[in-house]
């Protein structure tokens, strides 16, 4: 691949974080100007390109912004951030591996994944306790133990010896791990929650307890051997526990003063919480209890962080779908050896805005830039326009709202198809397939297109077809599950009430359940699809997923030829997106087949030589150019051929000089065409059994037309012919 | 233009060149602090006694509240009293985009017990007393004469009754008065009384079918609401189809009220707008959309078999006036013992929307010849709109004070305007005191002026052969090649501020002779907006597949970091991407040319 090293550069047609740089900006005014220069192109690549799902937590930095309402005594949160809000009083909550939601979402998606169970199968609502308090509490359980461990050691060993050191260093860490949670009174509530609970209930749950105080307490026999079990002394004081006493004291001390530290004005209460949660064993310290005060407390605390994390997933939601969707775009090249690594560029920048007039200029130039020259480096050749509007026209039904129904989606992560033909209108002209799919919602789903078929989608990209630009359309359907909307209730605990003997208690009424509804959480297609392309345009992929048989892979070219519909191409290279439902009937497989459109996922049941494939496959890859010989839509890899016989011919042939394009094609065995025809058995073959390649030159018109036919049915590409050194006329 | 006879000529045509220069001048303008009106408001006093039970079965009076409330600009505030023996609903004055609330308080009332009119009508009024506002009406419906339990108490409320009509007189508050029923049928009705001591305005209808058209009267004859009717369509029980095209592009509002004497469903309508809510009753429903963006409008819906469905359009705008001022300064007829120039003052007059005020109004053929009436420092003028432009003049003697008032009584459809507009106007220049030797500064002048002309043309042809300069006024000459691809063109920046999609102009459809302009081409492809020089920049085919680009304009082209040349001719290869700033200088546009 000495000559074009890619074929699956992608840009991210999305908004990940509006206070990044993004490619309008970067580009920036391009009056008068054709192409960008290097040091901007490089510029560009630093802010927007990215190589795997780190580099983009890294580069863009997703944050969801929250402050505190004072009118309505609340957390709020937003993506973008607030103008008119001090800085002090806007916290960021960094949307990463840590930040729990996202968490509990990768949690599920792992263990589906790895149980390969199906979407009615699973459990979600299990999988999803991970963001109730009693999970988080969980997590600093092991935190404070290992601080204790080590602070125990540390604590023993004298001054100035290097192990103390090495443990302070460790310390550091746990330390810094810690004060994230004292840090903000949001991810103290989990804590005090939590820590209501063990003290009102002694981390009751387990057993019963009638409505009577616990007091704990020593199994002894009495007088008379009777078993009994007595009220352990409060000044019974065991050397041990002094002994654990004085590490508690002193990581008591360390903890307040680190909370001081970071916090300028204290206060009692909350210190106290956290030097309780991060140092629970201090058995001879008593403090008083209120019951009815804690019992509210509890409640109040409990509703605040139900609410508050409502509202949270209401705004980090649609974030983490474009993130999971990034993720499994990366997700979907795994290999053993790295080679041609997708690369995805992240516009960062509302679609709608870029396909303003004011701002296509922008978008010419840079892809001028990328795709126009003879430096292949930086070409994009896929691009991702997700979440396309299911709804197009703007229709006013007058009806009663009889029953509270679901709160229509704002329109402000659904991007239209208008949007979108502008687009396409220009990445014709570079070149660029575009893999959209519809916004996320139950009606683009697996369960969706399995029950109601393809005719909806179909009709609904109408408007792109028959265009000039609709071979450069890839329609994506369904979009993934990653927690169904009917399985998406997180219960996070039930609220307390004071019994008759004024003992705390966890109700049982229903209506005390504190629940929360994610309402589903979804992928959509196009980031798979366009990951799983780019994947196959690596060699060593193709080899990996092929190895096993016999077929061989050629490393030097890459997969534009690769149609996974041939053979049982689809069996052999597949997501990694774990299946979701049974399958399509036989019936809607029959009518996508008989439309032969868009690009399908099938969550088929399938086994290859007996092996059971439990992944997604591609079911069709075809775009919205129309054949009207065949009646059907074209697959989409004869446009990627094309597109790279014609950057290689132009390469090849020093921008189509004639005698050139003459060699180009000959039956020399070091021409262009004679080498490929030389691996046309391989996988990755450029030209395969059964295809052809041919050209005429047309003297008059100074045109070379080429014919790639491709099993007999042709595709044709006109160049002009660069007459500069010979046959002026 | 004026004539000094006694001067010489040359000194004639120096006073020439002053007094256009002086042409193109313009003061700034000040406009006053805006000036909203008080508004108006309005109480509906609804009768809801028990005899309104036989009178009105089917509550048609509820919907004939709504008819009326939602028909009325955002000026008018709604107030809302229902009485029978007692006031059994009210509801306080409420803005334009509450009013779903007096609907609702509506919905609730039952017609039953006794008629206390006078309660009512004291309260009503007792509301709008003690109001701010321009104008205060109140429109009471009513099926009959007061009646309560006794005589005393009747007599009583015939008292609070009339009291409340002087009341209303005082104050200057007019009753419309609905009468319904047959008890009503005597137009010399006590409760009639009202309108006249009141210069209200009395109807009467027989049966509850009849308030409908009752309303329609005072809403356009008593309130002067601008609204046209564009369609009413004879319900056949199916789906039912209406298409119509509304010149109200960049109306604040506009309301489309369906009207039927039975019940009207599944109404869906398609349009364009900013934002839209609907509302709907039994045999009304309404549709208010704000700041539609297209004129087209496409309703469906499904009638009663045997009824008719009216549809009204009733928009709304919220005007800022504007005025630009350009000024023409002769020399005086009788110069004699005068000190300054004749000065005439050309006002032009253009109406802009409050909120945004790049956005100019009724420039559409549908408001041409409209009359507007204005003040102008008192003096009462009637002015006809001309693509959205009232031109007037007016001479000046000194710096002055312009303050115009406009009255958009006339215009059809509903205005709220921001108040007057206050301009300064300046003061004649003051005429030369002594004349210098004229012949021999402009021979000067002239002499001094052609050999610069010669020195530059001279210096401009050794250093820039090529490419060849055209005669300026000419069209470039017409090419023999032929017209291959096409142009992509996009509007980077306008005038107005709208996004106009991207374009696409096809030239290989064009003949090889013809020489295309800017202006044309866009012209073709729909865009309306006008860029300053378009018409003079050209396009004509060239050799190889190369389009010619000739910019006779003063409009900044680029291409590749080198601004064209004027009247220069520029091959342009295919994939070639062009910039143009218009002479505006502020519309923009990118054209790429694309095989």
């Amino acid at each position: 691949m000495e000559i074009i090293s890619q074929t699956n550069r992608t840009l991210l047609l999305d908004v990940i974080n509006p206070q990044e740089q993004d490619l309008l900006t970067l580009v920036g005014d391009v009056r008068g100007i054709d192409s960008l220069d290097d040091d901007k192109m490089r510029e560009i690549n630093q802010h927007l390109e990215c190589c795997s799902y780190e580099d983009v937590e890294r580069k863009f930095q997703p944050v969801v912004w929250s402050f505190f309402d004072a009118s309505s005594q609340s957390v709020k949160y937003t993506l973008e951030k607030p103008e008119n809000i001090p800085e002090n009083m806007l916290t960021p909550i960094h949307v990463n591996e840590s930040e729990n939601f996202q968490k509990a979402v990768l949690t599920v998606m792992n263990s589906r994944k790895a149980q390969g169970l199906l979407n009615v199968e699973f459990e979600f609502e299990k999988l999803l306790e991970i963001i109730s308090p009693k999970k988080v509490m969980d997590d600093i359980k092991q935190v404070r133990k290992e601080i204790q461990y080590n602070y125990k050691k540390y604590a023993e060993l004298e001054e100035g010896d290097p192990q103390k050191l090495d443990l302070g260093d460790k310390l550091n860490l746990l330390f810094e791990d810690a004060s994230k949670n004292y840090n903000n009174i949001m991810a103290m509530l989990p804590l005090a929650i939590e820590d209501i609970k063990t003290r009102l209930l002694l981390g009751g749950g387990e057993q019963q307890q009638n409505g009577q105080t616990i007091v704990p307490g020593y199994l002894s026999l009495g007088e008379k051997g009777e078993l009994k079990v007595l009220e352990a002394p409060k000044t019974d004081v065991t050397a041990l526990a002094t002994l654990d006493d004085n590490v508690n004291t002193g990581l008591m001390e360390v903890i307040k003063e680190d909370y001081q530290a970071f916090n300028s004005e204290t206060n009692d209460y909350v210190q106290n919480l956290v030097v309780r949660t991060f140092c629970p064993l201090s058995s001879t310290q008593q403090t008083e209890i209120d019951v009815d005060t804690e019992v509210a407390n509890y409640n109040s605390y409990l509703e605040f962080y139900r609410t508050s994390k409502d509202n949270f997933i209401k705004v980090v939601k649609p974030l983490l779908e474009k993130l999971l969707g990034i993720r499994m775009f990366f997700d979907q090249y795994k290999t053993k050896t790295k080679g041609m690594r997708p690369a995805l560029v992240i516009a960062n920048v509302s679609p709608e805005m870029m396909a303003k007039s004011s701002y296509l200029p922008r978008l010419i130039t840079y892809l001028n830039t990328t795709n126009g020259k003879n430096n292949f480096k930086d070409t994009i050749w896929y691009a991702i326009y997700p979440n396309v509007s299911w709804n197009q026209n703007v229709t006013t039904r007058i009806q009663r709202e009889r029953f509270k129904g679901n709160v229509k989606k704002a329109s402000m992560d659904v991007y239209s198809m208008d949007a979108l033909a502008n687009l396409l209108d220009v990445f014709k002209d570079y070149r660029v397939e575009t893999f959209f799919s519809f916004e996320n919602r139950e009606e683009t789903t697996f369960n969706a297109i399995a029950a109601e078929g393809i005719d909806k989608a179909v009709e609904k990209c109408a408007p792109l077809m028959g265009k000039a630009f609709s071979e450069f359309a890839i329609p994506v359907l369904p979009n993934f599950t990653v927690i169904p909307k009917n399985k998406s209730g997180v219960v996070l605990d039930s609220r307390m009430k004071v019994s008759e003997n004024n003992v705390a208690e966890l109700s049982d009424a229903k209506e005390d359940i504190m629940r929360l509804w994610i309402e589903g959480v979804y992928i959509n297609g196009a980031y798979v699809a366009a990951g799983f392309r780019a994947a196959c345009q690596c060699p060593e992929f193709l080899k990996d997923r092929f190895g096993k048989t016999k077929a061989v892979t050629d490393m030097e070219l890459p997969g534009v030829r690769f149609d996974i519909e041939a053979g049982n191409n689809a069996l052999l290279a597949y997501t990694t997106m774990p299946k979701e439902i049974t399958g399509f009937t036989n019936s809607i497989k029959s009518q996508i087949n008989q439309k032969n459109f868009g690009w399908i996922f099938a969550s088929e049941n399938a086994s290859l030589n007996g092996e059971a494939v439990t992944n997604i496959t591609v079911y069709k890859a075809r775009n919205l150019l129309y054949d009207a010989e065949h009646s059907s839509y074209e697959p989409v890899y004869k446009t990627q051929v094309t597109t790279y016989i014609e950057r290689i011919l132009r390469y090849v042939t020093g921008d189509f000089k004639e005698d050139n394009i003459k060699n180009f094609f000959s039956n020399n065995p070091q021409s262009q065409k004679s080498k490929w025809l030389a691996k046309k058995d391989c996988v990755n073959a450029i030209i395969t059994e059964g295809d052809s390649l041919e050209y005429t030159i047309d003297e008059a018109n100074g045109v070379c037309e080429l014919t790639i036919s491709f099993n007999g049915s042709p595709r044709n590409l006109e160049v002009l012919i660069n007459r500069l050194t010979s046959n002026m006329p | 233009m004026m004539k000094r006879r006694h001067k010489q000529g040359a000194c004639q045509i120096l006073c020439l060149l002053a007094a256009l220069l002086a042409v193109s001048v313009c003061t700034p303008i000040r406009v006053k602090a805006r000036e909203l009106s008080e508004g108006k408001s309005i109480v509906f006093l609804l009768d809801a006694s028990g005899s309104m039970k036989s009178n009105d079965p089917q509550r048609l009076a509820i919907d004939s509240i709504a008819q009326l409330i939602y028909s009325l600009p955002s000026d008018y505030q709604m107030g809302f009293v229902a009485y029978n023996s007692e006031i059994t609903a009210n509801l306080d004055f409420v803005l334009s985009d509450q009013r779903n609330q007096i609907m609702e308080e509506a919905e609730t009332i039952e017609y039953i017990g006794y008629s206390d009119a006078g309660t009512g009508l004291e309260y009503a009024v007792g509301m709008l007393a003690d109001q701010q506002a321009d104008e205060k009406h109140v429109v009471m419906l009513s099926d009959g004469e007061i009646l309560m339990k006794d005589d005393a108490s009747t007599e009583s409320s015939k008292q609070q009754y009339q009291q409340a009509v002087q009341q209303a007189a005082d104050v200057g508050i007019r009753i419309h008065v609905i009468g319904l029923g047959d008890e009503m049928e005597d137009m010399n009705n006590f409760i009639f009384s009202a309108a006249e001591a009141t210069n209200g305005k009395s109807f009467y209808t027989p049966q509850a079918m009849g308030i409908q058209e009752a309303i329609d009267s005072v809403l356009t004859e008593e309130l002067g609401i601008k609204q046209s009717t564009i369609a009413i369509i004879d319900a056949d029980g199916g789906t039912e189809t209406v298409s119509a095209e509304l010149p109200y592009t960049h109306a604040d509002k506009v309301r489309v009220l369906l009207t039927s004497s039975a019940p009207i469903t599944n109404l869906t309508a398609n349009f364009q707008a900013d934002s839209a809510k609907q509302m709907n009753g039994s045999r009304y429903s309404l549709i208010e959309m704000s700041r539609p963006a297209e004129s087209k409008l496409e309703l469906s819906f499904e009638g009663t078999a045997g009824n008719q469905v009216r549809i009204n359009v009733i928009p709304e705008y919220y005007v800022s006036l504007k005025g630009e001022v350009a000024y023409t300064d002769e020399l005086p007829a009788e110069a004699e013992g005068k000190q300054y120039y004749d000065r005439t003052a050309e006002i032009k007059y253009s109406f802009y929307d409050v909120e945004n005020q790049d956005v100019q109004l009724w420039t559409q053929d549908f408001f041409n010849h409209t009359k507007i009436k204005l003040t102008e420092n008192g003096q009462e003028k009637e002015l006809t709109l001309n693509n959205g432009v009232m031109e007037t003049v007016c001479p000046v003697t000194e710096n002055m004070t312009l303050e115009t008032v406009p009255d958009y009584s006339d215009m059809p459809v509903n205005v709220i305007g921001d108040g007057a507009l206050v301009m300064e106007l300046e003061g004649p220049p003051v005429l030369p005191a002594e004349e210098p030797p004229y012949g021999l500064i402009a021979g000067l002048a002239v002499v001094g002026l052609a050999a610069a002309a010669i020195i530059i043309a001279v210096i401009i042809k050794s250093r820039k052969p090529k490419p060849v300069p055209l005669p300026p006024e000419d069209r470039p000459e017409p090419s023999r090649y032929s017209y291959t691809g096409k142009l992509n063109l996009y509007i980077t920046r306008t005038q107005s501020g709208y996004d106009i999609p991207p374009l696409s102009f096809n030239l290989f459809r064009l003949p090889s002779g013809r020489v295309i302009s800017m202006k044309e081409i866009l012209e073709s492809c729909g865009v309306k907006e006008v860029f300053a020089g378009a018409d003079m920049i050209y396009f004509k085919s060239g050799a190889n597949r190369n389009l010619i680009l000739t910019n006779n304009s003063d409009c900044t082209i680029m291409k590749n970091r080198e601004i064209l040349m004027k009247k220069k001719s520029y091959q342009l290869p295919l994939e070639a991407k062009v910039d143009i700033t218009f002479e505006d200088e502020i519309s923009e546009l990118m054209f790429q040319y694309k095989d």
